[in-house]
């Protein structure tokens, strides 16, 4: 991968302030039972090494599926974030899982853009081993993209804590 | 065969051997697509999702693991067209 480069999921806006309200279970380092991914950038790709321990198990040895769908929603979600530096909310998600995730093994997950229509974004994302390269799942995932205008319009039914978390994020934004 | 199963087989059998690398003279309704060369479930996944962005469809994931020859895949995808 060339010219990829590091980002932490806790500086959301990209200005290096880091909000202390951030506990994304997917990729906030500060959520203890998170999954704590931190993602690579490279041209329209993002990927993250994964790796999952036997407290997101389901049968023995495997990874719960509603695991390998978050950390999925994660990526894509991540992907759609950096469109254009506004939050995204996932608003439909198709998951094809090919083979069991394993717990305590390497995987790579990654994911890129398919295509765009006004405020809705196609993603797609794969999960596979880092070591020998089959594929575990595959996803699609639809996001629509909060614009502003959106979240200051007063018609989305959030919560009054997530719409404040928003604003603030816009507000940094500016600085 | 109907027009379109026609016209579908030969686009499914074309996408298949693409997919697989081998020659679409093999293929026929018969054949057990999980006995050819170079088959896996992300290949199979790949075929899949190049034949829903061509026909607008979406195939169900029981088909994935469920369909056996090619015959029988080329059937279900005229019945998600049919049924559009």
């Amino acid at each position: 991968m060339s010219e990829s480069k590091l980002v932490d999921p806790s500086l959301e806006n990209g200005n290096g302030i880091v909000s202390e309200t951030y506990n994304c279970f997917g990729c906030s380092p500060k959520n203890d039972r998170g999954l704590k991914l931190k993602f690579e950038i490279s041209g329209d790709t993002i990927c993250a090494p994964v790796q999952v321990g036997k407290v997101y198990e389901s049968f023995p040895g495997v990874v719960h599926g509603g695991i390998v769908a978050t950390i999925l929603d994660e990526i894509m979600a991540q992907v759609a974030f950096r469109l254009e530096h506004h939050p995204s909310m996932t608003i439909g998600l198709r998951i094809r899982y090919l083979q069991p995730m394993q717990v305590n093994k390497k995987y790579i997950a990654l994911a890129e853009i398919s295509s765009r229509k006004g405020q809705t974004v196609e993603v797609e994302g794969k999960l596979h081993s880092a070591e020998e390269g089959n594929y575990v799942a595959f996803a699609k995932g639809t996001f629509f993209i909060l614009s502003p205008e959106h979240l200051l319009s007063g018609k989305l039914r959030l919560p009054n804590e997530t719409l404040q978390s928003f604003s603030d994020f816009l507000s940094n934004s500016k600085v | 065969m109907t027009q379109l199963l026609k016209s579908l087989s030969s686009t499914i059998r074309h996408i298949i051997s693409n997919k697989l690398g081998i020659s679409e003279d093999i293929l026929t309704s018969e054949t057990q697509i999980a006995s050819l060369p170079n088959v896996d479930s992300m290949r199979v996944l790949e075929i899949i999702l190049e034949i829903e962005k061509k026909y607008k469809v979406e195939v169900p994931d029981a088909v994935t693991f469920s369909v056996n020859t090619i015959g029988e895949f080329e059937q279900i995808i005229q019945e998600l067209i049919e049924h559009t």
